[in-house]
């Protein structure tokens, strides 16, 4: 298989047959509660993608570069968590300063991501799979595309939802995780496609 | 972050807003005041504890009430075993992140007062994932990464955020044990439900009867996802109709 | 300089402090992780090579796409110290997660002793019977391993099975039964020519047949 291929694959694979909320159940606690607009549900998913695409490499390279050599390996979860931490915190500088524009848009949702589950989820999977550098690099910028995807579908449905006469106790999270349910069913069409 | 937290003190919309605040104290006003002078403060404490205990555990429940932690909540509950396992872990890091946290409350300094959080959560995550790995590695392999993931479970933060660097020691661990049991309840009641109906069992045994067919779909993440959401219906139906019986 | 250590303290203290605790937990606890790992493959290569009285481990060289590297295989040994049988560990994607397994090689590397599933995380219910379903396994028993395995669906009522190198999937999980066959086929490729350097074994031997495979069959 040669390099390309394999990278696709990872993408695809991470992006819809491990689809981080339908399969890995990453990120819910978001994806409950910003899916309720379209437009700040996109916000979000590419914030998370930012983010975890730096994580992703970055949690790769100090896990193999710097964990593994030393057999530091049982400090993994905390070092990878400052890392996110760190991160996203560079992040939100980095763009309040320099596109505030950028900022205005999804700077709300940085804060926020840090205990985002789909982003150290992601990384500890990658780590899990044994990915190379650049399939890891892939695999978090799937993964956060994957996410987005997820959650922009998500909202479509509950802008509809709203208009709907939903059984009272139904109503909010319950209906919510239903569509989600049903949703997960579809995704589960991409089982099997990547080899 | 901001919005979390706010979102977790505004549970519960029935009785009042910050519930979470100002449940305990509620909890200790209800005796008349002059009996309560009267109690020694250790006793007075010890009931703050306990009210903060059981009011974690059920009315407060981190998974019904306050949608927290939902990704365990989600992913390990396929069937009643490693839902229990993750509850205790989960518990065991929550309380000592709890106790940790109260003792460092007035060093904490609110820049760096997240950053605290993470790091002793992840530290005592690390610890439980070593445990598991070396007494119990079927269990540790079946839970996989969910194991690490308790870090950024949004229930333990919101617990040291809004209890534990609050509050004195005791009623930080009370607290903790309290929402660890309460998730514990909580995913156990929903893998209950998984397990039975996908493979007739509970806790591996098998006790429905030949006749039923398993429904594997409930085993699949979209069963869990189902399940999740029309329990939460059952209880908050159960939830509205408590106080409707309560205002009439 | 001091404000910073008035600001930051207590991160210091903790840090220094946690990666203490961290540290001991790990170590006492490190040697039973990982004899619990050594315990599980050792687990894995006894339920293939069942008549094996020692285990032995050796790293070849293989060859993958131009590159070389390590390959670890285990040697079963009887009481004679004869092997009885070479077992090598392979990966692969099934149908939702990565699945990993233990092949087993016959002494003569002219038929499987078996297969055993190491990890696996497919659908429950219906993938995930490759881990306890005994048929599917059985099936890998025996099979010449001189060229690759077909998959086919269900033992078709008009043409019994007739072919040695078809392996009949789980039903309801046809395509992790491929995954877990294609696995076995492309491991087994790989290791075949430095196993076969590994116990001199010479090509001609190659051509099994029922006879040849008395030995080594189960």
């Amino acid at each position: 298989m040669s390099g390309v291929t394999d990278l696709i694959i990872a993408f695809l694979s991470i992006a819809l047959v491990n689809n981080l909320v339908f399969t890995k159940f990453l990120g819910i606690c978001p994806y409950l509660g910003v899916s309720k607009k379209t437009d700040m549900a996109v916000g979000m998913g590419l914030a998370v993608t930012f983010v975890l695409t730096l994580s992703a490499a970055m949690t790769w390279m100090i896990n193999n570069l710097v964990l593994i050599p030393l057999d530091l390996g049982f400090t993994k979860y905390i070092v990878f968590i400052l890392v996110i931490a760190s991160m996203v915190q560079l992040v939100e500088m980095y763009v309040r300063k320099f596109y505030p524009g950028l900022y205005q848009s999804f700077g709300i949702f940085l804060p926020l991501i840090t205990t985002n589950c789909a982003i150290l989820g992601t990384c500890l999977f990658i780590d899990l799979w044994g990915y190379g550098f650049l399939k890891a690099v892939v695999a978090g910028f799937g993964g956060g595309l994957g996410f987005t995807m997820a959650i922009a579908l998500m909202a479509g449905i509950r802008e509809r939802l709203e208009l709907a006469e939903v059984p009272r106790p139904l109503q909010g999270a319950g209906i919510t995780l239903v569509a989600a349910g049903i949703l997960t069913l579809a995704f589960m069409g991409f089982s099997g496609m990547v080899r | 972050m901001i919005g979390l937290f706010s979102r977790l003190l505004t549970r519960s919309p029935g009785e009042g807003g910050g519930a979470t605040a100002d449940a305990p104290a509620a909890a200790g006003s209800s005796a008349p005041d002059g009996a309560s002078a009267g109690v020694p403060v250790a006793a007075r404490r010890q009931s703050e504890a306990l009210s903060y205990f059981i009011k974690d555990l059920w009315e407060e429940n981190p998974v019904f009430r306050g949608l927290l932690g939902m990704c365990p909540t989600l992913a390990v509950t396929a069937a009643v075993k490693p839902a229990l396992t993750m509850g205790l872990a989960a518990t065991f890091v929550i309380v000592c992140s709890n106790a940790l946290v109260s003792l460092m409350r007035n060093a904490l300094t609110p820049h760096l007062r997240i950053l605290m959080f993470t790091l002793t959560i992840s530290v005592f995550v690390t610890i439980a994932d070593l445990f598991l790995k070396a007494f119990m590695p079927e269990m540790s392999e079946v839970l996989g990464p969910y194991v690490p993931l308790i870090i950024v479970n949004c229930m333990i933060i919101a617990r040291a955020e809004s209890c534990a660097s609050k509050k004195g020691v005791v009623i930080s661990i009370f607290d903790g044990l309290g929402t660890g049991f309460g998730f514990t309840l909580a995913i156990i009641m929903l893998a209950t439900i998984r397990e039975l109906l996908a493979d007739g069992a509970w806790f591996g045994f098998r006790i429905l009867p030949d006749w039923w067919v398993p429904w594997t779909v409930m085993k699949l993440p979209a069963g869990a996802f189902l399940t999740l959401g029309f329990m939460l219906a059952v209880i908050i139906h159960l939830h509205a109709r408590k106080q409707a019986k309560q205002a009439a | 300089m001091r404000e910073f250590f008035k600001r930051s303290w207590l991160v210091l203290v903790c840090a220094f402090a946690f990666g203490l605790l961290l540290a001991v937990t790990y170590a006492s606890w490190q040697p039973r992780i990982e004899r619990n790992r050594i315990l599980r493959l050792q687990r894995g290569i006894r339920s293939i090579l069942t008549d094996a009285d020692s285990i032995a481990t050796d790293t070849l060289t293989i060859e993958r796409g131009g590159a070389e590297m390590p390959a670890v295989v285990y040697t079963g040994l009887d009481e004679q110290n004869q092997p009885v049988g070479y077992v090598f560990a392979a990966k692969g994607t099934g149908f939702q997660d990565r699945i990993e397994l233990l092949v087993g090689l016959g002494p003569q590397l002219a038929r499987y002793r078996g297969i055993a599933v190491l990890f696996a995380a497919e659908t429950p219910g219906f993938g995930d019977a490759i881990r306890d379903s005994v048929i599917f396994k059985c099936q890998f028993i025996g099979t010449p391993a001189d060229s690759p395995l077909n998959v086919v669906k269900g033992p078709d009522k008009d043409r019994p099975k007739t072919d040695d190198y078809e392996i009949v999937s789980i039903t309801g999980a046809t395509i992790t039964s491929e995954a877990v066959t294609r696995i076995v086929n492309r491991r087994n490729q790989e290791m075949r020519e430095a196993l076969r350097e590994h116990t001199g074994q010479p090509r001609s031997t190659e051509q099994p047949s029922r006879q040849a495979a008395e030995g080594e069959g189960t």
